[in-house]
């Protein structure tokens, strides 16, 4: 596939569960830099080290094996919402995460919000509000998938009795449902595109024709499920072909996610332009140490 | 989070600007190129160096634990300059087996902490893992020194591997081997000598040139192409580095 030639972010992409050849092909269709927030791992984890261990994966061997193949990555560190449920162990993650915040590299305390929207989730979700207010780090925001409209609408009510400013917040998983108040209520809307479910790029032509492209990040959110690590530069390709002007296009695949994210001022475009495409001294011959 | 901190504040430039400091103060720890760090690394290492030495076995475990890439780097680089000295051994052994390539080569290279404090398996493992990944030998601290029968074994039996995939080894590898040329190890030179490839040649040269053994001179007789650069000081270990390593 023939992919336009432009630099593409994904903002939202769980590279521990991808392959080289996923990473290769990210490359080569254009992608430059991408954000991996800390999630959980498919099936709930049963010990805090566990976590610790992930969270250093993702500063360690994960952002290393992005730059052996020229993409920069970045990360958000947070307790997800599915793992908040388990009180006892989200109280030993609650301790670790400020070990990692404060990294280089981690442009979010995400993805955080509601999954089942249950009193445990709430109150693990404020405390790490209070973290980002803390450490002065945006926010990236997983909505549920079930009873979404609500559980979105909760998310900023929350967000906001806490003081958090909208500007700073990264919305994702939205649909044309959720749209609307997210971006009138001042937030950045991330939208992930599934090959199969939720949002189609199909669908995502139509909601930048409808909304235009200020404040709107599409990202692949590609994981160990059904996804598509390419599916940022697709519909970037796509938009194009149908017509969307180039420069909303980059927008909402690159630029909105670098202003966003680049509010922890951990993420500046210099990270990737200056570094000529694979960085060579780390993959095949020494460095200065 | 100091540590964690310390890159909001400084930056990755190298930290030597003019004036630089004395020759003497770069030169108090041989082995190890200050002059290479950066302003991050440098505060981070300042950083370590106030940990309580009875405390900071448990302190940097556990920072070795939760460290992201440039962080392990750091802490591996300043370990020469740390009080706690063996108490380190299980966190350098386990940077050895990092796979992230810089936080190897952080105690790998321009590091002499590994030769000062390392057994011989422990040294033998880092010599040949950095061959394995293609990293500047020359550049680890402390090579003559640590140069052990073993080391030149599993190297050759390493060669025949190679040899057998259609490959060679960096030719500066064989630099560990000199002293220990003996019987098992002539037929290696030997072919090394006949390899196209006249880096190989000269490693062989180099070896050989080394070696009091009486069948190294032999074989020097034999293969006489590179002597004279060898003799000539122009022929080195390093200078077949330079040839060898993209960007040395």
């Amino acid at each position: 596939m023939q992919f336009p030639q432009m630099p593409f972010i994904d903002a939202h992409a769980h590279m521990v569960s991808r392959t080289t050849d996923d990473y290769e092909a990210m490359r080569a269709a254009g992608i430059v830099a991408l954000i991996e927030p800390a999630f959980w791992l498919g099936q709930p984890r049963t010990e805090a080290g566990s976590f610790k261990d992930y969270f250093s994966s993702l500063v360690g061997w994960e952002r290393f094996r992005a730059s052996q193949f020229g993409i920069k990555h970045y990360c958000c560190i947070g307790l997800n919402s599915k793992e908040a449920n388990n009180e006892a162990l989200a109280e030993q993650v609650m301790e670790l995460l400020p070990l990692y915040l404060m990294k280089e590299g981690v442009v979010a305390v995400g993805e955080i919000g509601y999954d089942d929207q249950t009193a445990a989730e709430d109150k693990y979700f404020r405390l790490q509000i209070a973290l980002a207010l803390e450490t002065q780090l945006p926010i990236m925001i997983h909505t549920p998938h079930r009873d979404k409209k609500a559980g979105t609408t909760r998310s900023m009510d929350v967000l906001e009795e806490m003081g958090m400013s909208p500007d700073r917040v990264v919305i994702d998983h939205n649909n044309e449902e959720t749209v609307r108040e997210v971006l009138d209520r001042g937030y950045w809307a991330a939208f992930t595109i599934y090959p199969h479910t939720k949002m189609g790029n199909e669908r995502m032509v139509d909601i930048i024709r409808q909304y235009g492209a200020d404040r709107i990040i599409v990202d692949s959110a590609c994981d160990w499920g059904v996804s598509d690590p390419l599916a940022v530069p697709k519909t970037a390709a796509l938009m194009l072909e149908r017509g969307i002007e180039e420069a909303q296009v980059r927008q909402v695949c690159y630029q909105n996610a670098l202003q966003a994210y680049g509010q922890s001022g951990q993420m500046k475009e210099s990270d990737w332009s200056e570094n000529k495409g694979i960085d060579q001294s780390q993959r095949f011959s020494g460095t200065q140490y | 989070m100091t540590y964690s901190g310390a890159a909001r504040v400084f930056g990755h430039e190298h930290w030597l600007q003019e004036p630089k400091p004395k020759e003497e103060v770069l030169g108090l720890f041989p082995g190890l190129r200050l002059d290479l760090w950066t302003q991050t690394q440098l505060a981070r290492a300042y950083v370590l160096l106030s940990v309580p030495p009875d405390i900071a076995p448990r302190v940097l475990k556990q920072l070795q634990e939760t460290a992201d890439n440039q962080e392990l780097l750091a802490l591996y680089a300043a370990f020469p300059l740390l009080p706690s000295g063996p108490a380190l051994l299980p966190l350098a052994t386990e940077a050895v087996r990092s796979n992230m390539r810089n936080v190897f080569e952080a105690i790998a290279l321009h590091n002499p902490y590994p030769a000062q404090y390392f057994d011989e398996a422990a040294w033998n493992q880092l010599y040949l893992k950095a061959a394995f990944i293609n990293c500047p030998l020359t550049k680890i601290y402390g090579l003559a020194e640590r140069a052990n029968a073993s080391l030149s074994r599993i190297l050759s039996d390493f060669a025949h591997e190679r040899w057998a995939a259609g490959r060679n080894l960096a030719p500066d590898a064989w630099q560990v081997v000199f002293s220990f040329v003996e019987e098992s190890l002539l037929p290696d030179l030997e072919h090394l000598f006949i390899d196209a490839d006249i880096r190989q040649q000269q490693a062989a040269t180099l070896v050989c040139y080394q070696n009091p053994y009486a069948d190294a001179r032999l074989l020097l007789e034999h293969f006489p192409m590179w002597t004279e650069e060898a003799q000539e000081g122009e022929l080195t270990w390093p200078s077949l580095a330079q040839s060898w390593y993209e960007d040395y």
